[in-house]
C-alpha cells in the first residue's frame, strides 16, 4: 500500500495539470485580495487581523466551494482517466496489488493534492494580504489551531467532493467524456440546486452548503458536526460505487 | 518432477453471449519460451490478461508459481513481468521516471539498477527525451525494461515484436534468449509472426477461436514438420529390404495400403526408383511431402483464410 502511495504521490508531483491547478488558485486569490485594495482604509472592520483574510476568503460561499472542485475536476480528471488512457492503470493491478488498494491510494492521493490547493489559496491570501495591507492585529498559537481546525474541516469537505469526481473517473474512464460530467456537475447542477434548497434544513445535504458555515474562527459545533457527517456520508457513498465499479471491471 | 511456472485449467471467458476463451489448459513449464500463437482476436491477450489478473476469469483456475487461490497468486505477482498489447508507459515523463515510478511500485529504490537495465535494452542514452517522442521500437524496448525490473522469473510478453525493425527484431530476440539461458527466466510471448516466434521458442501452444488447439514442443515440432518421401509401391516387404539392405537406412515408416514415408534420402528418389525396379517393386507414385512450420501453423489455426 506504501508502494502504491509513493507511485501515486510520484505521479501527483509530477503532473503538470497539477501545477496548472496550483497556479490559476494562487493567481486568482492574489487577484481578490488586490481587489480589495480600494477599501484598505476599512481593513479593520472588514477583518479584524492579517490572518482573517484567509476566513473571508474561504468563507465566501461564491468563491473558493465552486472553484476549487472546478480544479479538482481536472487534476483528478487527468490523473485518473489519464491512466485509462495510457494503460498504466494495469501496472499496479498486474503487480498483485488489490483493487481496494489501488482505489484507496487514489483516495488519498486526491486527499492531499486537495490539502495541497487549500494550503496555496491560504499561502498566497496571507502573502498577498501583508504585500497589499501590511501587518496588522494579533496572531497567537491559538489562532493557528483555529485555522488548522478549519483547514482539517475544509479538507474532508472538498476531498468528499474529489470523492465524486474520483467516482466518475473509474466508471467513464474517458478524458473528455469525464472531464465533460464532472465540471457540468460542480459548475452547472449543483449550485442552482442547492439555491434552491439553500434556507431549508435539507439544504446541508448538498457538500456545498457546508464550506461557509465551517469557514470560521470559532464555527458552531452543530455545523461542524453536520459538516464532518455530510462529508463522511459522501466519502463512504462515492469510494463505495467507484471500487466496487473498479473491482469489477476488466482492464483492457 | 517438472515444475510449472503456470498451469491453467478450464480457462473460460465470456463476454454476454460471446466466448472469447473458452476451456484453456496451459503448461508452461520452467525455463520454457512459451510461444503463444494465434491470429488476432483468436484470445491470446484476453487470456494473457485473466493470466496478469486484469480480466477476472468467468470459469477456470489459474496456477501461478505453483499456487493457486487469488490471495497467493496476487502475491506472486510481483514475480512476474509483463508487457500488454502495447507497454504502458506516461508519456510526458522519460524512460528514467517511468523506471523510477515502477520502482516505487515494486519497491525498488536503486537507481543503479534502473540505469542497468535501461543500458541493457539499450536506452541508456535517450537522457531527458520524454517518452512521447519515442519511435514504437524504443516504446518496445522501455516496456520490455519496464517488465524486467523487479528481477522477474516469468516474463509474460504480447506482440513485442510488433513496430519494430528488423534489426530491432533481431536485437530483441537475442536480449529475450540471453535472458532466458543467462538468467532462467521463463518467457511467454505471443505473436502472430510465426516464422520469429520459431526462431526462440522451446514449447508453443496454438489457440484458434478461443480455444487452445494443440501443446507441444520445439522438438515435437520438427517431428511434425519434418519433411519425407511418400513412396506408393506393390511390395513393402521388398521395399523395407531395398532401403535397408541397399540405401543402408532404417529412418522409414511402412503404413497401410504399401505406403511408405522414408524420412532421409530425400535428394535420392531417382535412385530408390531405379533399385526398386531391378528388383521388381512397382512404384505407383513417389513424391516430395511434409509441411512446413507455417502451413503446420495454418491447418491449427484454421487454415489460410485469416492468416
Amino acid at each position: 500500500m506504501l508502494n502504491l502511495l509513493r507511485a501515486d504521490l510520484y505521479k501527483l508531483r509530477r503532473s503538470k495539470s497539477f501545477y496548472i491547478c496550483l497556479a490559476i488558485i494562487a493567481l486568482v486569490v492574489a487577484y481578490i485580495i488586490i481587489d480589495f485594495k480600494s477599501s484598505a482604509h476599512m481593513k479593520e472592520q472588514l477583518n479584524p487581523s492579517t490572518f482573517h483574510w484567509i476566513y473571508m476568503l474561504f468563507e465566501e460561499q461564491a468563491f473558493l466551494p465552486y472553484f476549487i472542485p472546478a480544479l479538482q475536476a481536472i487534476f483528478i480528471t487527468m490523473l485518473i482517466t489519464g491512466e485509462y488512457s495510457t494503460g498504466t492503470i494495469k501496472d499496479s493491478v498486474s503487480l498483485g496489488f488489490s483493487h481496494t488498494k489501488v482505489y484507496m491510494s487514489k483516495l488519498i492521493t486526491v486527499s492531499i493534492g486537495t490539502i495541497l490547493m487549500l494550503l496555496v489559496a491560504i499561502f498566497t491570501t496571507g502573502i498577498t494580504s501583508i504585500f497589499v495591507f501590511g501587518i496588522y492585529g494579533s496572531f497567537s498559537i491559538y489562532d493557528l489551531m483555529l485555522l488548522i481546525r478549519m483547514l482539517i474541516i475544509q479538507d474532508l469537505l472538498y476531498t468528499a467532493h474529489g470523492s465524486i469526481f474520483l467516482m466518475i473517473a473509474f466508471l467513464i474512464k474517458n478524458i473528455g467524456s469525464t472531464m465533460a460530467v464532472s465540471l457540468l456537475l460542480s459548475l452547472v447542477i449543483v449550485p442552482p440546486l442547492s439555491t434552491l434548497v439553500e434556507n431549508s434544513d435539507w439544504g446541508r445535504i448538498f457538500l456545498i452548503m457546508n464550506f461557509s458555515p465551517t469557514a470560521l474562527p470559532h464555527p458552531q459545533a452543530v455545523d461542524i458536526r453536520v459538516a464532518i457527517a455530510v462529508a463522511l456520508s459522501y466519502l463512504i457513498l462515492c469510494s463505495g460505487i467507484g471500487w466496487f465499479t473498479f473491482k469489477k471491471q476488466d482492464i483492457k | 518432477m517438472d515444475e510449472y511456472i503456470l498451469q491453467t485449467f478450464g480457462l473460460t471467458k465470456q463476454y454476454g453471449n460471446n466466448t472469447a476463451v473458452y476451456n484453456v489448459n496451459m503448461k508452461i513449464k520452467k525455463g520454457d519460451i512459451y510461444g503463444f500463437i494465434g491470429r488476432n482476436g483468436a484470445g491470446k491477450t484476453t487470456t494473457i490478461r485473466m493470466i496478469t489478473g486484469l480480466v477476472t476469469p468467468t470459469k477456470g483456475e489459474i496456477e501461478l508459481f505453483s499456487q493457486k487461490g487469488e490471495k497467493n497468486i496476487k502475491a506472486g505477482r510481483p514475480r512476474l513481468g509483463s508487457i500488454i498489447e502495447h507497454p504502458a508507459l506516461y508519456p510526458d515523463f522519460t524512460a528514467f521516471e517511468n523506471m523510477k515510478l515502477r520502482g516505487k511500485l515494486l519497491g525498488i529504490p536503486d537507481k543503479k539498477v534502473i540505469n542497468s537495465i535501461l543500458g541493457t535494452v539499450g536506452l541508456s542514452d535517450v537522457g531527458k527525451k520524454k517518452v512521447k517522442n519515442f519511435s514504437l521500437g524504443m516504446r518496445q524496448r522501455l516496456g520490455l525494461a519496464l517488465a524486467l525490473l523487479g528481477n522477474p522469473d516469468f516474463l509474460i510478453l504480447d506482440e513485442p515484436i510488433n513496430g519494430l525493425d528488423p534489426e530491432g527484431i533481431v536485437e530483441m530476440r537475442k536480449l529475450l534468449k540471453k535472458l532466458n539461458e543467462e538468467q532462467g527466466i521463463t518467457i511467454l510471448i505471443s505473436s502472430h509472426i510465426l516464422g520469429e516466434l520459431s526462431k526462440l521458442a522451446t514449447r508453443y501452444g496454438v489457440i484458434n477461436n478461443g480455444t487452445l488447439v494443440e501443446e507441444f514442443t520445439d522438438k515435437e515440432l520438427q517431428l511434425k514438420c519434418r519433411k519425407y518421401l511418400s513412396l506408393k509401391v506393390s511390395d513393402s516387404a521388398k521395399t523395407s529390404f531395398v532401403l535397408e539392405d541397399i540405401f543402408k537406412t532404417t529412418n522409414y515408416e511402412v503404413l497401410p495400403d504399401n505406403i511408405i514415408k522414408v524420412y532421409n534420402l530425400l535428394d535420392m528418389s531417382g535412385e530408390i526408383c531405379l533399385e526398386l525396379a531391378k528388383n521388381d517393386v512397382k512404384i505407383y507414385s513417389i513424391e516430395s511431402k511434409g509441411d512446413d512450420l507455417e502451413e503446420y501453423f495454418m491447418k491449427l489455426m484454421g487454415g489460410n483464410n485469416h492468416a
